[in-house]
């Protein structure tokens, strides 16, 4: 039976992360760990913006983002950074999440946040996250959510967003407004949504 | 030439305060503005926790928890000829409703069955990209309140004998082509009776889904996917079966005190001895909890809950 080497206890922050690429499609375990050392701060950053930092569904989260890089590594030609290839497979995790309510669940199963909790207290902040997350499920169609966020989580430049979507500069200033504006009205629509952030930041 | 957009929300500033660069005046401006903008509000919101958050570092520090994750990702994705006995070698990942890593873990060691379980999983691997994007809401769903949910999906449930037709993969926006699904049939197995439960858990059929989780119990009481489903079944029966619940609770805590789901069963039992008025033995359980999982999600209720006058 082939053994497989014991992992690296930290990622290996030097690598050269393009260079593991062709290992790893060959299988080699050493490859694979690194890789996944190297794109793990991506993954874990998506899925404690989305969800908290603490939320239970944080691995789960993680662990479908990770599959979805692996499955989806023939398919990356090295045209782009690989960092930038995580980085968009941590997306369509993210809105895909979004899209299918998986993040609100959890927020269901706890229940309603006790009287007296504090806005910074984790399960206020967290209700408000993924409160807002349906928000942009209801508010935003595809590609505004997708360019939202890419900038809401990653804090991604609007050029390094056109670069990784291949759509010109103004396109995405435009996605972005737009995404603004609805979720604007959306708000002005609904005063819970507003009494909800004006908690969040008072 | 670019006209300037009123609606354009700062953005330059917003990239500014992202690589740390902005002036004192450009922080009170951009600050000024986000007080006053709901939109840039969500957009600061999701900026939470900042990458440099001592909890961020915390959290990718902590090997052992990353390392199982890496684990059920590799008993998923592994299919090479070297990965195939990886694989088998990759024990159970400890982790909650990881069904999908052991499902998939049982490939390399159980024949006929892996087909099946295979082919069950793989289609949702290859759909979780897109099939279940809903277009955008129309514009009265965006009246419901944020305390409101829209009901659960309504997706088939698994026939309880023999394994679903299965259905051809739905083509994906993101990661690329997987191979294609094995087709076989097989009786129910654990893991697939586990997925069955969940499904009908997931779309609200309760009484579904608690049938399923006891026939799971009754075939194959010494599976993993058994002692989980006691959790699972304690939690759907948490709100009217508090009795019920608790004897789930117990049983799992009996079977395995440190197993993955300790702690939320040990939260449970919590919850289901207070709404039995056992109030002296529910402090008893949080307490249990809070020294048993001094960073559980759990804690703060624990801690609300001691606080609370007896």
């Amino acid at each position: 039976m082939t053994t497989v080497p014991a992992p690296p206890r930290r990622p290996r922050r030097d690598l050269d992360l393009e260079a593991q690429v062709s290992a790893a499609l060959r299988g080699e375990p050493r490859a694979r760990r690194d890789l996944f050392d190297g794109v793990l701060p991506i993954f874990v950053k998506a899925g404690s913006r989305l969800l908290g930092p603490r939320h239970p569904d944080l691995d789960d989260f993680v662990q479908e983002a990770a599959i979805r890089f692996f499955r989806g590594l023939p398919g990356y030609r090295g045209d782009s950074r690989l960092v930038w290839f995580a980085q968009r497979i941590a997306t369509y995790t993210a809105t895909d999440w979004i899209r299918s309510e998986r993040s609100l669940k959890r927020s269901q199963v706890r229940g309603p946040i006790p009287e007296g909790a504090r806005s910074d207290d984790d399960p206020r902040r967290d209700f408000a996250r993924l409160e807002l997350s349906r928000l942009l499920r209801r508010a935003l169609p595809e590609a505004q959510l997708e360019t939202f966020v890419m900038r809401a989580i990653f804090g991604v430049s609007i050029a390094e967003i056109a670069e990784q979507t291949g759509v010109p500069i103004n396109t995405v200033r435009s996605r972005l407004s737009l995404a603004k504006r609805r979720l604007k009205r959306h708000i002005n629509e609904e005063p819970a949504w507003r009494d909800l952030l004006r908690e969040h930041f008072r | 030439m670019t006209v300037p957009d009123p609606e354009f929300h700062l953005e330059a500033l917003h990239e500014k305060a992202t690589a740390g660069t902005l002036a004192p005046e450009e922080r009170t401006q951009l600050e000024a503005h986000i007080a006053r903008c709901a939109a840039c509000q969500i957009e600061k919101v999701y900026r939470d926790p900042a990458d440099d958050d001592p909890e961020m570092a915390a959290l990718l520090e902590a090997t052992d928890r990353w390392d199982r994750v890496f684990e059920a990702v590799e008993a998923d994705t592994a299919t090479g000829p070297v990965f195939r006995s990886a694989a088998a070698s990759v024990p159970p990942a400890p982790v909650r409703f990881r069904w999908r890593a052991r499902t998939v873990a049982g490939i390399a060691t159980i024949g006929a069955v892996a087909g099946f379980a295979a082919a069950a999983v793989l289609p949702v691997l290859r759909g979780d990209a897109r099939d279940d994007v809903a277009p955008p809401a129309p514009a009265a769903a965006a009246s419901v309140p944020p305390t409101s949910f829209p009901p659960a999906s309504s997706q088939p449930l698994l026939p309880l004998e023999e394994p679903a037709p299965l259905a051809p993969p739905a083509p994906t926006a993101s990661p690329p082509s997987l191979p294609p699904a094995p087709t076989a049939s097989a009786p129910m197995s654990p893991a697939t009776l586990f997925r069955a439960a969940q499904a009908a858990r997931s779309r609200g059929d309760r009484h579904r889904a608690i049938q399923l989780y006891r026939q799971l119990q009754a075939r194959h009481p010494d599976s993993r996917e058994a002692a989980i489903s006691k959790v699972s079944l304690a939690a759907l029966m948490a709100e009217d079966e508090p009795g019920n619940a608790l004897s789930e609770y117990d049983a799992y805590l009996d079977d395995d005190p440190k197993g993955a789901l300790a702690e939320e069963a040990l939260a449970g039992r919590a919850r289901s001895l207070s709404r039995l008025g056992r109030d002296r033995e529910a402090r008893a359980a949080w307490r249990q909890l809070l020294r048993d999982h001094p960073g559980s999600f759990h804690a703060a209720e624990a801690r609300r809950a001691l606080a609370a006058k007896p």
